[in-house]
């Protein structure tokens, strides 16, 4: 039998950088197959080769024995492969009927738009398919959920027999979940190839019949999720860390010793996000607040950095309660925030890393409204060395730096505003093992000198190797916290991929 | 037919509303001059608030429309009045001129990867020159006070009298309807056509409403915003030629600000700048609402730098209103 | 702390030096001091709200409105000297009008959140409107007032006040811009909003103020504009005045999407475009033809830049 999909020894590198390494890939016409991994891990690398975005640096993609080109979009489209993207590609101003035909639009003997055939051709489908759209209904007007459903019958509607799915359950509720996975069953019966990316592990377990796991741009794993189960899906997804510190860990635990508590956090809520947050942070410690993907963390981070308002409950900053409604607030009450996403809301990426270093505590660095240029040199100086920032050149552009590095001058810039609590987000994706280090050492140094530290990480490895104490966040719901070092790596695996089962 | 349909009530309440208040405070509004002078005044302004709404639909802005009415009215005097070209020919070139200059616009935009606004202020500039450089009036001292006489292009600055067409002239008086009012509802059609009912329409609508979306599904987006800022350069050049008609001769000064005006009827009439939303009708309306008022305000003889300074708040008005729909919507 | 050029603009000195040296290779006249004084009294003007422009583009947006902001600050000035005010007063007054003007323009765009294309088009209108009321479409003379016309006709040192007048502002734009803690809080705003916001900056009293710089300098053009030629009018600072401001502003390098930009440079922009202008007139081209090739050159200079921008990234 010939493979719906096959996509054979494929390589992808980018500037000496290997994204992909001589990859395998290949499905069963009527599978559902889970593609799971960690961030960076070169899922959304093979999409762009399979949808055509990207040309692979090696091998060949063929659908039910027909090679495509590769780095050819709408042949990939033609050849039968369609993308279902986290992010809408509907247009929102155009009915249903309107997107499921874009760019391939029925027409009459006059040219003109054949409205009858095209309606009647969208009700078939979407009769054929059980949704629940009328082919009138603007496509802005639709729950995300039936704009995902749109979106798969545009798929069908341009013959797709593999359709790519990433992140399909990203801004769905729990119902609207359980909707799409029965379009999947449906479509799965008809034949229909589908290649399900998620960080859900139950969703996975739920709907998939196999998965294949990505580790650093190889396969780690491959087989029938009936035959194996969340935690070592999750452990083969996150690699088998921290299996050396354990000695470094002991000594640690010794250590901790709880200083003042400088954050509390009670009762917080914000609607449809989370609820009912309560946690205190301590002088001297890191907090790690983990959970896989899409939990809400970073919404948590959010309303204590007064970028969004919690509807409910109160922030307790050194005993006293406050109202962080502005970034500015937040800062001056002596809080750091190095958000996730370095590249759209932490660095100026055409400013030197100087500039960045100064530009959250201008302040110390103005006289009068005027710069104290040296002052600001050698502190940016200090924090290269202090941060093994490369290159150590105070004048070079901070867009030009590799991830590692820009991460650093972001760190540098908080540090810089001398805070007494300091939250990350998600501090080391898309970093070197090298600069990694580098960015534990200074955030161990800095809690040693009394500064209290959360961090909001995904990564069960970087958890166990610097938290003092773990809180875990599921759908908005945070558990209660535990000593880091009480669990071993298995137990941790084990919370994060088990309290996710208990949805609703 | 979605774009025949009533896109925005409000509008049409609200010239209703205001068109009342002047019947009763404007001693000549509701008389059959003045709403042959709406007619006239506004038509040929609808024809490029038409285009302009193209371009606004396409996430983009045309500044030069002003220019480009200039251009075609300065083309079209030169065939007629110094070759001497038959009517429709000269017709003919004028339009082609325009659209020529519309197109250039949509290829700095795309190839040169100018901003809209920028590309467009610059040959707002340029274009004025080339109008001023080829003006026959300069050039023969004789033309700036000899009239176009050619039939054609007298036609399409004439009145239609429709008590006369339907033999009723003896029972009521209707007004006289200017032929760039007929000129203007077959534009609409067209157009309305073009938008809703072709392949073209609805990329461009795609387009507008996400780019990201006409990527991927393969439109020639290229090729769809030329021809978007063509057809603007089309509208301005059919305003132009109307306005030859109506003068009978060209002034290198014409359509000056006129860009502002059409971008206004085209924000008034509900075309989103935000790209994807829009229509024909909403622009005509917006064009005549704008007629009704800024005449109105004549009438009742109020000065018309406070018309100026009206136009300018109705458009900041328009958005600021754009704005608080598109907010309570997303909330 | 960034006292550096932007270095793929390096061009434009070399392309001005060359242009000079084809105008002069037609006319000799033209490579004289005298000459080279007229262009740069001609450019003043333009000068003067490229400079404030600058700012108002570092943060990705766009004043349309200079023009008729020229021309209410000359007319406010006038009538408040009429009035009987001494001559400082009239200068406050009008430049006055000029940063009202750039308040609510800042006020639609930053707190409104409104784009910045369109409101400044209508306040275009508005303004223009509000000086023609003000003035009526007349000419109203300037005399008897010595001083007043000292600013845009008197010289000191061998150069004309309206230069020094320029080269001031352009020396406070080059510093606010490179050594100034609103200079770097303006870049980097322009760089990347949210990040800023994120590090407390107060990114809409940011974004409003440099719409109240942009005014008070097109105030101040229009002080030097009516003083120049001894007459206010409404109808000054006509359309395609914004045009020059903006493309002096963007053949500097600066981006329409905001970030750093350099002061330093807008002025090299003015430069260019003043030898156009005069180049232009010198050569004979007609007036008329001026503005054809003018609007040409820009799209072309503006093409280049926005090209060579685009193939950096």
């Amino acid at each position: 039998m010939v493979d719906a999909l096959a996509a054979l020894n494929i390589s992808k590198s980018f500037d000496g950088f290997i994204a992909l390494n001589n990859l395998d890939f290949t499905l069963q016409s009527g599978e559902v197959r889970a593609l799971v991994g960690s961030n960076g891990a070169g899922k959304t690398t093979l999409i762009k080769i399979l949808t055509g975005a990207h040309a692979p640096s090696t091998g060949t993609i063929s659908i039910n024995g027909k090679q495509l080109p590769g780095g050819d979009p709408a042949a990939h489209i033609s050849g039968g492969i369609s993308c279902i993207y986290q992010h809408t590609s509907l247009a929102p101003n155009l009915t249903v009927a309107e997107n499921l035909f874009l760019g391939n639009h029925p027409t009459n003997r006059f040219g003109l738009l054949d409205k009858k055939e095209m309606k009647r051709r969208a009700q078939q489908l979407i009769k054929d398919n059980e949704t629940d759209v009328s082919p009138n209904d603007l496509v802005a007007d639709l729950p995300t959920v039936k704009q995902k459903e749109v979106e798969i019958l545009k798929a069908l509607a341009a013959n797709s027999s593999v359709i790519l799915m990433d992140e399909p359950t990203a801004w769905l509720s729990f119902p609207e979940v359980q909707r799409l996975h029965d379009t999947i069953r449906r479509l799965k019966k008809t034949g229909v190839t589908i290649v399900y990316i998620s960080h859900m592990m139950d969703e996975i377990f739920r709907v998939c019949d196999n998965a294949t796991v990505l580790r650093d741009g190889k396969l780690v794993w491959q087989g029938s999720v009936a035959e194996t189960d969340r935690s070592s899906m999750v452990q083969h997804m996150l690699g088998d860390g921290g299996q050396d510190t354990s000695n470094e860990r002991n000594e640690r635990r010794n250590e901790v010793e709880k200083g003042q508590k400088t954050l509390r956090v009670s009762n917080l809520s914000r609607e449809n996000l989370f609820s009912e947050a309560n946690f205190s942070l301590y002088q001297g410690e890191i907090l790690c607040i983990t959970g896989l993907i899409g939990s809400k963390r970073s919404e948590l981070l959010q309303c204590l950095f007064g970028v969004a308002q919690p509807d409910k409950g109160q922030i307790f900053l050194h005993g006293i309660p406050q109202k962080i409604d502005t970034p500015r607030l937040a800062i001056q009450l002596g809080i750091g925030l190095v958000p996730e996403d370095r590249r759209m809301q932490g660095l100026f990426l055409s400013h030197s890393i100087e500039e960045n270093h100064v530009a959250a505590s201008l302040g110390d660095f103005v006289n009068r409204g005027l710069f104290n240029r040296k002052r600001v040199r050698t502190r940016a100086q200090d924090t290269i060395r202090q941060l093994n920032i490369k290159p150590d050149d105070v004048k070079k552009t901070v867009g030009n730096l590799s991830g590692g590095n820009q991460q650093k001058v972001l760190l540098g810039k908080w540090l810089e505003t001398a805070p007494d609590i300091l939250i990350l987000d998600e501090p080391t994706v898309g970093v070197d093992v090298g600069a990694k280090n580098d960015i534990y050492q200074v955030l161990q140094a800095f809690k040693e000198e009394g500064g209290a530290v959360l961090i909001v990480s995904s990564d069960v490895e970087e958890v166990q190797n610097i938290a003092d104490r773990v809180l875990v966040m599921a759908n908005g719901k945070l558990s209660a916290s535990f000593d880091a070092q009480a669990l071993s790596h298995e137990e941790l695996v084990a919370k994060i991929s088990g309290e996710s089962v208990n949805e609703a | 037919m979605a774009f025949f349909k009533i896109p925005n009530l409000v509008i049409i309440l609200l010239t209703t509303v205001i068109f009342t208040i002047f019947a009763f405070t404007a001693d000549r509004f509701l008389t059959l001059a003045n709403i042959e002078n709406i007619l006239t005044g506004y038509s040929f302004l609808a024809i490029i608030a038409i285009g302009q709404s193209l371009t606004i639909m396409a996430r983009g802005i045309d500044l030069s429309v002003g220019s480009t009415v200039a251009l075609a009215a300065m083309v079209l005097f030169d065939a007629t009045m110094i070759f001497e070209l038959p009517g429709v020919f000269a017709i003919l070139i004028a339009l082609v001129a325009a659209t020529a200059a519309g197109a250039l616009n949509g290829l700095l935009i795309v190839y040169l990867r100018l901003q809209p606004f920028v590309a467009t202020l610059a040959t707002l500039a340029a274009y004025r020159g080339i109008v001023y450089a080829i003006s026959g009036r300069q050039l023969y001292p004789e033309l700036p006070t000899k009239a176009v006489t050619d039939p054609w292009i007298r036609w399409l600055g004439d009145f239609f009298d429709v008590e006369r067409a339907l033999g009723l002239g003896d029972f009521i008086s209707l007004p006289w309807i200017p032929i760039s009012f007929f000129i203007l509802l077959i534009y609409a059609i067209a157009i309305g056509l073009l938008l809703g009912r072709t392949r073209w329409g609805l990329n461009l609508r795609t387009y507008g409403g996400s780019p990201e979306a006409a990527h991927l599904a393969g439109l020639k987006v290229n090729r769809l915003v030329i021809s978007v800022y063509a057809l603007c350069g089309f509208s301005a050049g059919l305003a132009g030629i109307i306005l030859v008609g109506r003068f009978t001769t060209a002034t290198e000064a014409l359509g000056s600000g006129m860009e502002l005006t059409a971008i206004t009827a085209a924000v008034i009439g509900g075309t989103r700048l935000q790209g994807g939303i829009g229509g024909v009708t909403g622009p005509v309306l917006g064009a005549f609402l704008l007629g009704i008022i800024l005449i109105g305000l004549t009438l009742l003889e109020i000065s018309q730098f406070y018309q100026q300074i009206l136009t300018g708040g109705i458009l900041i008005a328009a958005i600021g209103y754009d704005r608080l729909i598109e907010k309570r919507k997303a909330v | 702390m960034r006292l550096e050029i932007n270095k793929n603009i390096i061009a434009l000195p070399l392309v001005i030096i060359a242009l000079t040296l084809l105008v002069g290779y037609f006319e000799p006249a033209f490579l004289t001091v005298d000459s080279a004084i007229a262009v740069l009294r001609r450019m003043a003007t333009i000068g003067i709200m490229a400079v404030g422009m600058t700012f108002v583009i570092m943060t990705a947006g766009i004043d349309l409105s200079v023009g008729p902001t020229l021309a209410l600050s000359g007319l406010v000035s006038y009538f408040t000297l009429v009035s009987g005010m001494p001559v400082p007063v009239a200068i406050l007054a009008g430049m006055a009008s000029g940063i009202a003007v750039g308040a609510i323009n800042g006020i639609i765009i930053a707190v409104g959140k409104l784009p910045a294309i369109i409101v400044t088009l209508g306040m275009l209108s508005i303004v223009r409107g509000t000086a023609l009321l003000i003035g009526g479409p007349t000419l109203h003379q300037i005399s008897g007032h010595e001083s007043y016309s000292f600013i845009g006709s008197g010289a000191l040192l061998g150069l004309p006040v309206s230069i020094w007048i320029f080269l001031f502002i352009a020396a406070i734009g080059i510093f606010i811009q490179q050594v100034t803690s609103y200079g770097f809080q303006i870049s980097t705003l322009g760089d990347n909003p949210e990040a800023s916001h994120l590090s407390g900056r107060r990114t809409r009293l940011l974004i409003f103020s440099t719409y109240v710089i942009c005014g008070c300098c097109a105030a101040i053009a229009g002080i030097i504009d009516s003083s120049q030629v001894y007459t206010a009018s409404a109808n000054f600072g006509e359309f395609g005045t914004e045009l020059d401001v903006i493309s002096a502003v963007i053949l500097g390098g600066a981006s329409l999407f905001g970030g750093k930009a350099y002061v330093i440079n807008t002025v090299f922009g003015v430069l260019f475009l003043g030898i156009i202008n005069s180049g232009l007139n010198i050569l004979d081209v007609p007036i008329e033809s001026q503005l054809m090739f003018k609007g040409t050159l820009i799209v072309i200079a503006l093409g280049f830049t926005s090209l060579s921008r685009n193939s950096k990234s």
